[in-house]
């Protein structure tokens, strides 16, 4: 369950976080108290962008992690290598 | 995802989950809205009417704009849910 608390937080702030960099780019004009049309589109394409580009990074991050694992594991294997891991 | 009855702990923490991203929603509105209408001019300590205004819009449409978002992520999630199905399905299935 904590597991699962976890991902629901993480889900969460990831909505919140979402909302605050969509509103911040797509919403500058404040002469009306609706959400007008042109806003609302930037808003749609803005969320699609951003979850997009948020299990990109997620994915870039997981494939660097594993090839400096790969790396470390490698180094570790043969110890008659020397140096450094950058 | 728990069916039927949710027990005391769960309820407890959903409820303590939901309070935590209430509060953060609530910080980040507060600094958008000072970004958006509070200028980096401090000539007098009250805020003008313009300013009280321009709170007021901001407010309303950031609220309305995190219920836009929280619908489409739904719909993304459950789409999101109905493709892995699919996938899980087509992969038990043997190809004909």
């Amino acid at each position: 369950m904590n597991d699962n608390t976890r991902n629901m937080r993480d889900f969460l702030l990831l909505y919140n976080q979402l909302t605050e960099q969509c509103f911040d780019r797509c919403v500058y004009n404040m002469s009306r108290n609706s959400v007008s049309n042109r806003e609302n589109d930037c808003i749609s394409m803005c969320a699609d962008r951003y979850v997009a580009f948020n299990q990109k990074t997620m994915h870039v991050f997981v494939e660097y992690q594993n090839m400096k694992q790969q790396v470390a594991l490698n180094a570790q294997s043969s110890p008659g290598t020397s140096g450094t891991v950058a | 995802m728990a069916t039927g009855e949710l027990s005391e702990a769960q309820l407890k923490l959903a409820t303590d989950l939901e309070l935590e991203m209430m509060a953060d929603m609530y910080n980040r509105m507060t600094n958008v809205c000072q970004k958006k209408c509070i200028p980096a001019k401090y000539k007098e300590p009250d805020l003008s009417k313009g300013e009280a205004v321009c709170i007021d819009r901001c407010v309303a449409k950031y609220l309305e704009i995190h219920d836009r978002i929280g619908k489409k992520l739904t719909t993304l999630s459950q789409q999101d849910e109905a493709t892995m199905k699919k996938l899980q399905e087509t992969q038990m299935a043997p190809p004909k």
